[in-house]
């Protein structure tokens, strides 16, 4: 039943597939290199050589393109990877063992939520300087308490579905209890929350990047794009437009598709 | 017992309704050319399992099907007017005002935002245009006649605060509010606790007997049909498979479904003895044929059930949809 | 003289309800449990049944009093000993769908107690699984089922199974048959007669369902407000009852007899 099967998960399945199709090109071919400077060319359009046209450097804007897929992506990843990891490990021991640890964990994520994420960003680079590795951490923490909070809301309601407590009624250990009856159910709520956050974590990396605080030259970064094409606007459009494309296009593929995965697990069950 | 004049036509009358799901779920066939008909006052049940069909039934009267079902042919005629064609403010005018609904599970038909006061004059306001004075008035008599006291106290509380029995009777004086001439009450007590039920079917049926109220009682429990009808039908697979007075379905039982229900009830005599259960399963709605729907689970069957369908053979009001209908009496 | 195999002594369970509330939902409550007979506990929502239930299925803390099983105080075992009181006392939940979890085949959902008993091999394990497939009338066929593709009735025979794995000597149902059809109502309790016979079970029956206890049961206690109000032998409530509330409860039955119409008459409130 229901051929409506999710028209987010094909839309942005197809998204997500050819932006990753971009991503793994990207590492063995991409059309220039992407800091070589072709000075006659500045601020072209696009044309036969130049598939999306050229920076203010004459540098190739879809190589850049495609090789700030990687940035893009790594950060992403990593950031969640980061998230992930730390909103596990704190979400199922606030809800698992809940009252002291529920409290004390909670008021710590409280914490880091009220601190604007931009901040704290600007803090970590004051004392370290801005590069890409300082951008996954710093994006990675901030998304561990948005983790925590669906890991801690799962598993409190999985703890009290009956099924739990039929498991527990035979002694099952805890160990078992959360690997076998726990996590296996709140496996779709993490893939959402994870696809989600990856999305945010490559808004919040752009943002920075724009600002000049994310990831520095030579890494290229849509975001970094994004604020070099603000003085050529008039003369170049292309040049702003494209990095705002695709962080767009990356963004809405991705959230359509953890809404569509989410459909599918949910029709099934 | 209630005195039927032949000559005034019934309230509501069904004839050859097909409900279907939806063409992207298959189109499967759930109610099949189903026909009734309900005389003014008069309490009908509707029994059967889960999967037979009628609760799609009553949703399709005032055209409250869901989305992956549809009404494709029939008609619904009440009160000698068509209402299955009506447009939806017609047929908005209609509901709630001639025609009720009252639903299992009064938490979610009840509003849990909206005071009891609000939820009962909301109705009443719209159909029958009372100040709001003269609706609250109304509001507090309805309570009082559903056996709640402290009508009151009542109007200013949410659903939430009130128990399950208590939350039903607010449903059926919303239903009461604008006298309708029927109500469709789909296993209204069901939910409930046996004493609340009890309480709860006592008071529909000294309204309807009061206000010549008809009523739809659609139920799985044929204890409550018994003790509430004036006639049952009896539903299987989309169809209808046996109707006639209470007496005459529960005690000179004609289809073996039927006496296969009654079978497997636990009643009293039966102690320490095996249950009669019938065989198998309801066959899913993909595997409704042309042949009787019951053939793969009728002790009684012959190979020729499976030539043709049976159809409703009436006799003395009784009706049966079978070749080789009992005859013993129970 | 009959043989006691459980006893509840004084039992009570308080929940807090609100900051400050506490709702007494089994008030010091005293219950013999015969060996292998098959004990109603009627009331309806709000008597404490289910509680009870589950405080002598040691599924739940009771607040004050104790159990005793075969004379051993059960209520304050730990360890080994807890262990071995799992064995003997086992629970049927009233809705399959939520008791079995939904990740789990069917052939796991059985072997699971098993294996949290450390019962044989896996070889021996899954030869036991059959054997209880085929005890409760489902083909091996479903072994690699879920619930969700399961009927009602599959369901809640998978629910029965799963408790009898472990051979315990002691069930306690949680109204099995209140949410299946009549006619599946009646396979159910056909199944768990045969079945009580053929392992030689004691049952705890809580219904609200009085036709259906009185078929199941040698013995019925009625339950009103978190009290036991009165306990008799099936036949002997029925024809007698002695609390007003049993009288109640008995007036509501709403049976198919011959004089149509005549028991509501009966229902004065």
């Amino acid at each position: 039943m229901g051929r409506k099967r999710s028209i987010n998960f094909y839309i942005g399945g197809i998204l997500a597939a050819f932006l990753v199709l971009m991503f793994l090109i990207s590492f063995i071919y991409v059309p220039h290199e992407i800091n070589q400077m072709n000075v006659a060319k500045r601020l072209a359009a696009p044309d036969s050589s130049y598939l999306l046209g050229t920076d203010n450097f004459g540098r190739d804007i879809l190589s850049r393109i495609m090789k700030g897929s990687q940035t893009a992506f790594f950060v992403g990843a990593s950031a969640v990877a980061i998230g992930l990891a730390g909103g596990l490990l704190i979400g199922t021991a606030a809800g698992y063992l809940g009252y002291w640890t529920d409290e004390l964990l909670m008021r710590l994520m409280d914490a880091i939520l009220s601190f604007p994420g931009i901040i704290f960003a600007l803090i970590l680079v004051t004392v370290f300087k801005p590069g890409i590795y300082q951008t996954v951490v710093a994006i990675g923490v901030l998304s561990i308490p948005g983790f925590a909070r669906i890991v801690r809301a799962s598993v409190l309601e999985m703890k009290e579905a009956e099924f739990v407590k039929a498991a527990k009624g035979f002694g099952a250990s805890h160990f078992r209890i959360l690997s076998r009856y726990i996590f296996p159910n709140i496996f779709s709520s993490i893939i959402v929350a994870a696809t989600l956050s990856f999305s945010t974590a490559i808004l919040i990396e752009a943002a920075l990047s724009y600002l000049g605080l994310g990831v520095q030259p030579p890494h290229p970064s849509w975001g970094r794009m994004l604020s070099e094409a603000q003085g050529f606007l008039q003369q170049a459009p292309w040049f702003a437009i494209t990095p705002g494309l695709f962080i767009t296009l990356l963004v809405l593929g991705f959230n359509l598709l953890g809404d569509g995965i989410r459909d599918v697990r949910d029709v099934r069950r | 017992m209630l005195e039927l004049e032949k000559k005034v036509n019934p309230l509501l009358k069904v004839d050859e309704l097909q409900v279907n799901l939806a063409k992207r779920f298959g189109g499967y066939s759930v109610v099949s050319n189903l026909s009734l008909s309900i005389e003014q006052g008069e309490i009908v049940g509707i029994a059967g399992e889960s999967g037979c069909g009628k609760s799609a039934l009553s949703l399709a009267i005032l055209q409250l099907l869901p989305k992956g079902m549809e009404r494709s042919s029939g008609k619904v005629v009440f009160d000698e007017r068509r209402i299955d064609e009506l447009s939806l403010r017609k047929l908005q005018g209609i509901r709630g005002k001639e025609i009720s609904m009252i639903f299992q599970d009064p938490m979610t038909a009840l509003n849990p935002g909206l005071k009891i006061g609000t939820q009962l004059t909301e109705t009443m306001s719209k159909h029958l245009n009372l100040s709001r004075r003269e609706a609250q008035g109304r509001a507090a008599e309805l309570l009082e006649k559903v056996g709640l006291p402290r009508a009151s106290e009542l109007l200013n509380q949410y659903p939430h605060e009130l128990s399950g029995g208590m939350r039903q009777r607010v449903m059926i004086a919303i239903a009461l509010s604008c006298q309708p001439k029927l109500i469709i009450a789909d296993e209204p007590t069901t939910a409930l606790d046996v004493t609340v039920q009890a309480q709860i079917l006592q008071l529909l049926k000294k309204i309807s007997r009061e206000e010549k109220l008809a009523i739809l009682l659609i139920s799985h429990d044929l204890g409550v049909l018994s003790q509430m009808c004036d006639r049952i039908l009896i539903m299987y697979a989309g169809e209808i498979v046996e109707q006639g007075t209470a007496e005459d379905v529960l005690h000179r039982t004609k289809h073996p479904y039927t006496r296969g229900l009654l079978s497997s009830m636990p009643t009293r005599d039966k102690k320490g003895k095996v249950l009669q259960t019938i065989e198998g399963t309801v066959p899913p709605l993909s595997e409704r044929g042309s042949a009787c729907a019951f053939y793969k689970r009728c002790p009684v069957s012959r190979p020729d059930c499976l030539q043709s369908k049976p159809m409703l053979q009436e006799g003395q009001g009784h009706a049966v949809r079978c070749f080789y209908p009992l005859v013993k009496e129970r | 003289m009959e043989n006691i195999l459980a006893k509840a002594e004084n039992l009570t369970k308080l929940f807090k309800t609100g900051r400050r509330e506490i709702r007494k939902a089994v008030d010091g409550i005293s219950l013999e449990v015969h060996e292998g007979e098959t004990l109603g506990l009627v009331g309806e929502s709000g008597s404490g049944k289910s509680t009870t239930a589950m405080m002598m299925a040691r599924l739940l803390e009771p607040s004050a009093g104790r159990i005793l099983y075969r004379g051993e105080d059960v209520s304050k075992l730990k360890g080994a000993q807890k262990k071995r009181a799992r064995k003997q006392i086992q629970y049927v939940f009233q809705d399959p769908l939520s008791a079995l979890n939904p990740r789990h085949k069917v052939k796991t959902l059985l072997e699971e107690p098993l294996a949290i008993f450390k019962v044989g091999s896996r070889t021996e394990r899954m030869e036991m699984v059959e054997e209880m497939l085929a005890q409760i009338g489902l083909s091996s066929n479903y072994m690699n089922s879920y619930v969700h593709q399961l009927s009602g009735g599959q369901r809640q025979r998978i629910g029965i199974a799963r408790a009898l794995m472990i051979q315990p000597e002691f069930l306690i149902l949680d109204e099995p048959v209140s949410a299946l059809d009549v006619s599946l109502q009646a396979q159910i309790l056909n199944l768990l007669k045969r079945l009580q016979k053929q392992f030689d079970l004691t049952y705890l029956f809580v219904s609200h369902d009085l036709n259906v206890v009185h078929y199941m049961c040698d013995r019925i206690a009625v339950m009103y407000l978190g009290e036991i109000v009165e306990v008799q032998k099936s036949e002997d409530l029925f024809a007698n009852p002695q609390h007003p509330y049993t009288k109640m409860l008995l007036g509501s039955m709403l049976d198919i007899s011959h004089d149509t119409q005549a028991n509501l008459q009966l229902a004065e409130v």
